[in-house]
C-alpha cells in the first residue's frame, strides 16, 4: 500500500521539486543576517525568547553585569532610535564596565570590536549574563521580565511578552513544586530534575495575546538532561498551576532502535563536550574515540545510518598510534604546506589571537584512521585544511576549506568523502539579499498596480506608512493588540499583508484582500447587518443563537467577479476563556455586497460537514440492490464458491425480494443498520441480496469471489471459531496489548466461503474497539473454517 | 554577526536535509494546501524554522529529522490555512492545475491522487504522513502533535475515507466484502 501511495503521489507531483532558486531562497532568508531583525515579528520575538537557552550557542555570547545595563547601557541607548552602539558607544560602554570592574571574555571582546557597531539589546545581554548567567531562559522569571523591559524600554517596537505574577497566581518556586511533583508521577522515577548537575532548567512567564479577546498567561519549564539516562522534559502551567501540557522523551530514550540510541548518543557528546558556540571543536581525541566506542556498543554500522555525520564517525577510529607524529607537529606541518601552496603568511595561520572564534576552531586538528590511512587532519579558520600522514609526517591533502564543502569535512578524512563534498568547485552562489534599511520609503508592495486595484487602493496601503524603518513596530502592534494571526486585524492591514506576501503571485481579476471605497458600505454596517441577517436566517432554521458571539471581518476584491468588493463577517462562538478560534467554533459565515449593501450569503458551517460524511457502514434497504439475474435473485446466487446446502437454506428462507426486504426491516429495527454485529444469517442473506450491486458475470467467474455464508456442520462453529481466535490473539498479543484493551473489545464475526482459503471457507473475527466506536480493531484473526487453523493473526492495533 | 562554527554546522545540515526531504516536504506541503505558491511558501518557511530551531532539535533529539521537518511543515500548513484569507478561496485541485509532470501518470495513479486530494485536511494529513513521507505512527502524532491513539484513531478514519472514496470511483472494484 505505502509503495502504490508512493508511487501516486510522486507521479502525479514529479514536477514540483525543490528547485535551486528555492534553495537560494532559504539561504537568502538564513543569510539576511542583522537587517533581518527588522523584519522580526513580535510572534517571532516570544518565540524566540522561550528558545533563549537554546539557542544561546547561535547568539553572541558575552558576560556581563545587570549594573551596568541599568546605569549604563539603557540611558546610552535611549539618546537615539538607532537600533545600533557606534563603535565609540561601544567603547564607551566597555570602559565604564571596566572602572568597576567588570570584563567581557576577550573573544566577546574581539566580536564586539571588530564589529564597529552592535545591536544595544545583544551588548546589553552579554552584561546581563555576566550576572545572571550563560542561559538567560535559566534566568529567574524575575530576570527575564527585567531584560524585556529594558529592551522594550530602548525600542518602542519591542513589546516584553515576559510577566509576572499577579494576585492569585502562584510564584516561581511554587510551580517549581508543582512541576517536579508533576513529573515525579508521570515518569514513576525521581530524576533529580532541580539538579544542576543532571538538568539544565529554563523558566518562562509569558503573556501573549492569542486574539482580540484574550491573553494566554503560561509557565513553559524545559527540563534539558545533561545525563544520557534521563529524559527531557517539557511542562506547561497555568499560573494557578495547573499542568496544561506535559511531555518528555522516555519512550524515545528507552527506544531499542539503534539509529535512535546513536543519534541520542551524538546529542549528548555535542552538548557536554562542545564549546560555547555549540562547535565541535572543543572534543578530545578522547571524546571521540569514547563516542565511537559507543556507537560500536549499540550495535550501529556505518551503513545502517543516512547521517552522514554517525557515518562518518563509525567509519573513523581517533587514537594516534604509538609512533605518530605530535598534534602540534601536524599543524606546523599542515601550515607549512598551506603557506607554501596558497601563500598564505604561515605565522598568521598559526595566529590565534586576533579571531573572533575560539582558538581550538581557528586552528583545528584531529587525529582520524580509516581504510588505511592514518592521518592528522587540519584545518585553518575554515580557509584551508590539510592532511598529514601520522607516521610519515607526509602531507598527502593540501586543499582550500570552501563554505561549500561538507562541514564535517574538517571532522572525517578525505577518503571518505564523496568527490562532491570535498572539491573546492562549489563556491556559494552569490546572492542579491534584499536588506531593509533605516529608511522611510514606502515598501515597494504599496506600488501602483492598476491591473489588480484601482489608485485609490494603492495609496490607501501607503498611507499605512509601512516602511523598513517602521515594519517591526507595525507588524508588532498588530499581534499585540490582535492578536497572532492576521484574521484579527483590520482589513487594512491583512491587504497589507497579503501583498507583502503574495502580490508578486496575483494576477489581474484574481480575488484578493482588498479595502472598501469610501463610499462601500462601512465595517460597522456590514457587521450589524451581519448579525440581524444571522439572527434571521438562525431562527428561520430553528436554530438558536449562542449568546455572545464575536466577529470576524475580512474584505475581499473580486470574489465575486472583477471589481466586485465584499464584506466578509464570521460569526464564532468563542468558549471561556477564549482561547483559540478553531473551526468547530465558527457559527456563521456571512457575505456582503460593499458597493449595494446587498446580502448575498448566509451560512452555518457544520462542523461535522467541514470534515468528511461519516463513514457509514450502515445496511440501507432504500440504496441499490446487488445485481440481479433472471430468476429475479442475486447474479451470485447459486455460485459454486458456497455449497448447495447454503444455497438451499438460502432459497427455502429467503429466496425472493420481498421476504428480505421485510427480513432486512426486522433486522435493522431489531439491531440496528450497523451489520457488523448481527447474526451470521442476517449478515449472510443482506451480503448476498444487497451488497453486491456491481457484481458482474465476469465477476462470478473469478476463483476469489467471497461469500458471506453460513458454516456446515462439518465446520468450526461460531463460538468455536470465536474462542480459537481469543486464544490466538491473547497469545500473540502478549506484548502488545493492555488488560484495558481486551476490555474495549467487541467480536464482529463472520463466515467467508472462498476458493483463497486452504478449505474454500474461513471464520473472519474482528476484535472490534469500543473506544473508537468499532470502527477500528485491535487486531482480527483468521481462521481456517474446517479445521481452525490460524490462517493470519493480526494484533496490529488499529488494523480494520 | 558573522557566522558561528555551530551556525555554519547547522547550515550544513539545513543543506543535507534539503536534500534528502525537500521533495516530499514541498509535495506534502501542496497536499495539504493545494496551491503551488503557498506549497512552495510552506516548504521554504518550514526549512527556515527547522533551522532556526535546530539547536533546541539537536539537544532534544527526541524525534527523527523526517518527523521534526514535518512537524514544522504541518504547522506551517496549519497556520497558513488559518491564515484569513485562506478561508476565502476555493482551492479544489483541478488535473490542469497540477505542476507540469515528468513522468507519466497511470489511471490508477491518477485516481489514487485525486482521491486523496479530495479528503479532508485531516485525512490528508495523516494519509501523506503515514503513508507517503513513511512515518511511523507514532512519528505521525508526532508531527501532527496529538496523542498516538489519536493519530491510529485517525488513521483508520481516513483510511476508510479513502477507501469509500476510491470504491465510490472505481465502481467495477471485485466485490470482495467488506468486514461490515
Amino acid at each position: 500500500m505505502k509503495h502504490k501511495f508512493r508511487q501516486a503521489i510522486d507521479s502525479n507531483l514529479s514536477g514540483l521539486v525543490v528547485t535551486q532558486e528555492h534553495r537560494l531562497a532559504i539561504q537568502q532568508e538564513i543569510e539576511g543576517g542583522k537587517p533581518m531583525k527588522r523584519k522580526m515579528s513580535l510572534a517571532l520575538a516570544v518565540t524566540l525568547t522561550l528558545l533563549l537557552a537554546a539557542a544561546a550557542a547561535l547568539a553572541a555570547v558575552i558576560l556581563g553585569g545587570k549594573d551596568v545595563v541599568d546605569q549604563f547601557i539603557t540611558p546610552l541607548a535611549q539618546k537615539n532610535d538607532s537600533q545600533f552602539f557606534t563603535k565609540e558607544e561601544v567603547d564607551e560602554v566597555l570602559a565604564f564596565a571596566r572602572e568597576h570592574g567588570i570584563e567581557l571574555d576577550e573573544i566577546h571582546l574581539r566580536s564586539i570590536q571588530e564589529e564597529g557597531s552592535y545591536f544595544k539589546e545583544e551588548l546589553a545581554m552579554l552584561f546581563a549574563k555576566k550576572e545572571l548567567g550563560f542561559y538567560p531562559g535559566a534566568w529567574s522569571i524575575a530576570d527575564q521580565y527585567w531584560f524585556g523591559e529594558f529592551w522594550s524600554s530602548i525600542d518602542p517596537d519591542i513589546v516584553n511578552f515576559n510577566t509576572l505574577p499577579e494576585e492569585g497566581e502562584l510564584s516561581q518556586d511554587q510551580i517549581d513544586d508543582i512541576a517536579g511533583r508533576h513529573i515525579r508521577e508521570n515518569t514513576g522515577a525521581d530524576y533529580d530534575v532541580f539538579n544542576p548537575e543532571r538538568y539544565l532548567v529554563s523558566h518562562s512567564f509569558t503573556a501573549v495575546r492569542q486574539n482580540p479577546w484574550y491573553i494566554l498567561r503560561e509557565w513553559q519549564l524545559s527540563f534539558e538532561p545533561r545525563v544520557l539516562d534521563a529524559p527531557f522534559i517539557h511542562i506547561i502551567l497555568t499560573p494557578q498551576g495547573e499542568v496544561s501540557d506535559y511531555s518528555d522523551n522516555l519512550d524515545y530514550i528507552n527506544d531499542p532502535d539503534p539509529q535512535i540510541q546513536a543519534e541520542r548518543l551524538l546529542g549528548h557528546y555535542a552538548r557536554n563536550y562542545s564549546n560555547i558556540y555549540g562547535s565541535w571543536d572543543a572534543w578530545s581525541q578522547q571524546d571521540w574515540q569514547a563516542l565511537r566506542e559507543g556507537l560500536d556498543a549499540i550495535g550501529l554500522s556505518p551503513d545502517q545510518t543516512t547521517r552522514s555525520d554517525l557515518k562518518n564517525i563509525l567509519s573513523q577510529n581517533y587514537t594516534p598510534p604509538a609512533g605518530a607524529i605530535s598534534r602540534e607537529q601536524a599543524i606546523d606541518i599542515a601550515a607549512g604546506a598551506v603557506s607554501g601552496r596558497f601563500k598564505a603568511d604561515k605565522a598568521e595561520l598559526l595566529d590565534t589571537t586576533q579571531g573572533k572564534l575560539p582558538s581550538e576552531t581557528q586552528v583545528y586538528a584531529i587525529y582520524l584512521e580509516a581504510n588505511g590511512l592514518q592521518r592528522w587532519k587540519v584545518s585553518f579558520e575554515r580557509d584551508y585544511l590539510a592532511e598529514i600522514d601520522a607516521l610519515s609526517g607526509q602531507v598527502m591533502v593540501c586543499d582550500v576549506y570552501s563554505p561549500g564543502n561538507d562541514y564535517y569535512r574538517r571532522y572525517v578524512l578525505d577518503d571518505l568523502l564523496p568527490e562532491d563534498k570535498r572539491a573546492y568547485a562549489t563556491p556559494r552562489p552569490t546572492i542579491d539579499v534584499e536588506i531593509l534599511m533605516e529608511d522611510d520609503s514606502p515598501a515597494a508592495f504599496t506600488r501602483d498596480n492598476l491591473e489588480l486595484a484601482p489608485a485609490w487602493y494603492w495609496q490607501r496601503l501607503r498611507d499605512l506608512g509601512y516602511t523598513a524603518k517602521t515594519a517591526t513596530g507595525i507588524m508588532g502592534r498588530l499581534d499585540r493588540d490582535y492578536g497572532l494571526g492576521d484574521r484579527y486585524w483590520p482589513v487594512e492591514y491583512q491587504s497589507m499583508y497579503y501583498m507583502i506576501n503574495y502580490k508578486q503571485d496575483t494576477k489581474p481579476g484574481d480575488a484578493f484582500p482588498g479595502i472598501p471605497h469610501e463610499n462601500d458600505l462601512s465595517q460597522e454596517e456590514a457587521v450589524n447587518l451581519a448579525m440581524e441577517a444571522v439572527q434571521a436566517a438562525a431562527w428561520a432554521e430553528g436554530r438558536e443563537v449562542p449568546e455572545g458571539l464575536k466577529t470576524v471581518t475580512a474584505f475581499t476584491f473580486n470574489l465575486f467577479g472583477k471589481d466586485s468588493r465584499t464584506w466578509q463577517i464570521d460569526l464564532i462562538n468563542l468558549g471561556d476563556p477564549p482561547v483559540e478560534i478553531r473551526p468547530d467554533t465558527d457559527f456563521a459565515y456571512v457575505k456582503i455586497d460593499a458597493i449595494t449593501g446587498e446580502l448575498l450569503d448566509v451560512t452555518f458551517p457544520d462542523t461535522e460537514s467541514r470534515e468528511a460524511a461519516p463513514v457509514s457502514y450502515g445496511v440501507d434497504p432504500e440504496g441499490p440492490w446487488s445485481a440481479m439475474g433472471p430468476d429475479m435473485r442475486p447474479l451470485a446466487f447459486g455460485h459454486k464458491t458456497a455449497p448447495q446446502a447454503f444455497w438451499d437454506w438460502m432459497a427455502e428462507h429467503y429466496g425472493d425480494h420481498d421476504t428480505v426486504e421485510r427480513a432486512v426491516a426486522q433486522w435493522i429495527e431489531e439491531y440496528g443498520k450497523d451489520d457488523s454485529f448481527w447474526p451470521l444469517h442476517a449478515k449472510a442473506v443482506t451480503h448476498l441480496w444487497l451488497c453486491m450491486p456491481e457484481v458482474t458475470q465476469t465477476d462470478l467467474e473469478q476463483e476469489q469471489l467471497a461469500i458471506l455464508g453460513l458454516p456446515q456442520p462439518e465446520h468450526l462453529t461460531q463460538e468455536q471459531a470465536e474462542a480459537r481466535a481469543w486464544e490466538l490473539l491473547r497469545e500473540a498479543g502478549k506484548e502488545v496489548y493492555t488488560q484495558e484493551d481486551y476490555e474495549a473489545v467487541r467480536l464482529k464475526t463472520a463466515f467467508f466461503y472462498s476458493a483463497m482459503y486452504p478449505n474454500g471457507c474461513a471464520w473472519q473475527i474482528e476484535f472490534a474497539d469500543e473506544r473508537y466506536e468499532y470502527d477500528s480493531s485491535i487486531g482480527d484473526v483468521t481462521l481456517d473454517g474446517l479445521t481452525g487453523e490460524p490462517i493470519t493473526v493480526n494484533t496490529q492495533l488499529g488494523n480494520g | 554577526m558573522d557566522r558561528s562554527d555551530a551556525a555554519r554546522s547547522a547550515q550544513a545540515r539545513l543543506e543535507e536535509w534539503i536534500r534528502l526531504h525537500g521533495d516530499k516536504v514541498l509535495r506534502a506541503c501542496y497536499l495539504w494546501l493545494k496551491d503551488v505558491q503557498l506549497a512552495e511558501d510552506a516548504m521554504q518557511e518550514t526549512f527556515l524554522k527547522a533551522w532556526k530551531a535546530l539547536p533546541e532539535y539537536e539537544q532534544r533529539a527526541q524525534m527523527s529529522d523526517l518527523a521534526f521537518l514535518l512537524r514544522i511543515a504541518v504547522n506551517t500548513c496549519r497556520d497558513m490555512r488559518r491564515g484569513f484569507w485562506f478561508t476565502r478561496v476555493n482551492r479544489a485541485v483541478a488535473l490542469e492545475d497540477l505542476p507540469p509532470g515528468q513522468l507519466s501518470v497511470c489511471d490508477e495513479d491518477r485516481s489514487l491522487f485525486l482521491s486523496v486530494t479530495q479528503l479532508p485536511l485531516r485525512h490528508r494529513q495523516i494519509l501523506i504522513l503515514y503513508y507517503y513521507i513513511g512515518l511511523n505512527l507514532r512519528e505521525c502524532a508526532q508531527a501532527l502533535g496529538i496523542q498516538l491513539s489519536s493519530a491510529h484513531h485517525r488513521l483508520k478514519r481516513a483510511e476508510a475515507c479513502l477507501k469509500t472514496t476510491l470504491e465510490g470511483e472505481n465502481t467495477n472494484e471485485a466485490q470482495v466484502p467488506s468486514s461490515h
